[in-house]
């Protein structure tokens, strides 16, 4: 078993070391003070939610070059697990906004374009769901991911960032590599994230294997 | 290419005119929500309720509208259509008719609201233009989506579902601008949210042009 | 900087409930595996 998996024992030791060393890091002085820790994780939710929703994207794309019912598995478990991560960062998200802007919801460009993107993907599953023949399940709902991922891109990087008034952080840098971050910070975030997005591929990899056996079971 | 295109707009011009009950359905649902909207509000409304009003019911007459679009015709004559045109000259025919009908809806909203809601807007060409746009933008998106919807059983719910949250961000910037249309007479600040505007317009045109073949097989 | 000791309790515990999760997905894992050999291994019946 541990041949091929090792990836996943590096995916336990990043995040339990995301855990150990999130909390004894030194935080700078900001307004937010000790909550800066939650960048380890909330912003974690995020990068896995991004990994699994480009990866969707991708298998889509080969899927309606090859046909192969098994990209199409890929395709719907990462949307799944990318909304799963995705509901996550917005629950840890409204958290912590109660905490610092004092109430769950603000009318702000990036939350609009997270929740809009969450719709997105819900509206994916409801129009796989109300088709009944497999392969043109697969087949529509590929070209409504494959259409729907660019405007997701557009609607939860671009835009708040052209809007230029968000009140929630990583609008005016790049989300990617925030040249804002102390480097005693970058330090565990980075593996953090890294971990994060190994944890979804860990699990996404669960979910296509039970559904490849239900449908060899069906069959 | 272009006269395929053509054809298939005129052939669409046509079969509007035959079965006028469509285009009675979507005009009296247009008036009558305008009409609803009129009652439901006693006093004068401000700019920013007339803004986000007219946004939504423009909104909901467009899906409407262009759901029924890939519905209509009954599946003998789909065949015949599938084996004389190629899939993108149906997508853009269906676009650009598409186009037309929302351009006219927008105009008529836009006239209803003036009789029925006031006339907030100061800066009448802007709001013009961003209705044009807007037309493009609801078009383009909503036919692809319509094409989407058909194939997978043509209730309206699930064009509603899918439709909204991908048309939600194009609606705010549609409001964002149709708002300096109502507050100032200058094009200052427009430019920008015109180019964003156009520009996620062009990319949705050119995604739902490789993918339609896809849906076309069937 | 002084980390008080309630510091290392939430280290404690947030390290444990992620060690669980760990366990229970290798856990899973495991379970996936037997009962994909299980269904190769009927198919294979099924097939000769």
């Amino acid at each position: 078993m541990n041949k091929r998996d090792y990836w996943k024992f590096i995916t336990c030791a990043l995040l339990l070391y995301s855990v150990v060393a999130g909390f004894l890091v030194e935080i700078p002085e900001t307004m937010i003070g000790q909550a800066m820790r939650n960048l380890f994780f909330h912003v974690g939710m995020w990068f896995a939610m991004l990994a699994m929703l480009t990866t969707s994207f991708v298998y889509s794309l080969r899927y309606l070059k090859k046909f192969d019912e098994k990209q199409d598995i890929i395709a719907v478990e990462a949307a799944q697990v990318g909304l799963m991560f995705g509901v996550l960062g917005i629950l840890t998200g409204m958290l912590w906004a109660r905490f610092t802007w004092g109430s769950f919801w603000v009318k702000d460009p990036k939350l609009n374009g997270v929740a809009v993107g969450m719709f997105i993907y819900l509206a994916y599953l409801v129009l796989r769901g109300s088709v009944d023949d497999r392969g043109k399940k697969a087949k529509i709902g590929a070209v409504y991911n494959i259409f729907a991922f660019p405007l997701w891109i557009v609607f939860v990087l671009v835009m708040p960032r052209l809007s230029g008034e968000s009140i929630h952080p990583g609008t005016e840098s790049s989300p990617i590599l925030p040249n804002h971050l102390e480097p005693s910070l970058r330090l565990v975030f980075y593996p953090a994230m890294i971990g994060w997005i190994l944890l979804g591929f860990w699990i996404l990899q669960l979910g296509v294997r039970i559904r490849k056996i239900e449908i060899s079971n069906d069959q | 290419m272009l006269t395929e295109i053509k054809t298939l707009i005129a052939k669409d011009f046509r079969l509007e005119f035959r079965q006028k009950q469509t285009i009675y359905g979507i005009l009296l649902y247009l008036v009558s929500t305008i009409f609803i909207a009129h009652l439901a509000f006693v006093n004068a409304i401000s700019p920013e309720t007339w803004n986000s009003l007219f946004w939504i019911i423009l909104l909901f007459v467009a899906v409407n509208g262009i759901s029924k679009s890939f519905i209509q015709e009954n599946p003998c004559r789909q065949l015949y259509y599938y084996t004389i045109s190629s899939p993108q000259a149906a997508l853009l025919s269906k676009i650009i008719y598409n186009f037309f009908l929302m351009s006219a809806l927008s105009a008529l909203s836009f006239v209803f609201f003036l009789l029925l809601m006031g006339n907030p807007v100061v800066h009448i060409p802007l709001f013009l233009a961003t209705l044009a746009l807007g037309s493009l933008a609801l078009s383009s998106v909503l036919t692809l989506v319509a094409a989407i919807a058909s194939r997978a059983g043509h209730s309206f719910s699930l064009m509603a579902i899918l439709a909204f949250p991908i048309v939600l961000p194009f609606l705010s910037v549609l409001m964002k601008l149709s708002r300096l249309a109502l507050t100032s007479t200058r094009w200052q600040g427009s430019g920008s949210l015109f180019l964003i505007l156009i520009a996620v317009n062009l990319s949705v045109i050119m995604i739902a042009y490789l993918l339609f073949p896809y849906l076309w097989k069937d | 900087m002084e980390h008080s000791e309630n510091l290392f309790v939430v280290i404690a515990v947030l390290s444990l409930i992620f060690i669980g999760l760990f366990v229970y997905l290798f856990f899973l894992d495991q379970k996936l595996r037997n009962l994909e050999k299980k269904t190769n291994e009927q198919k294979l019946a099924r097939q000769s």
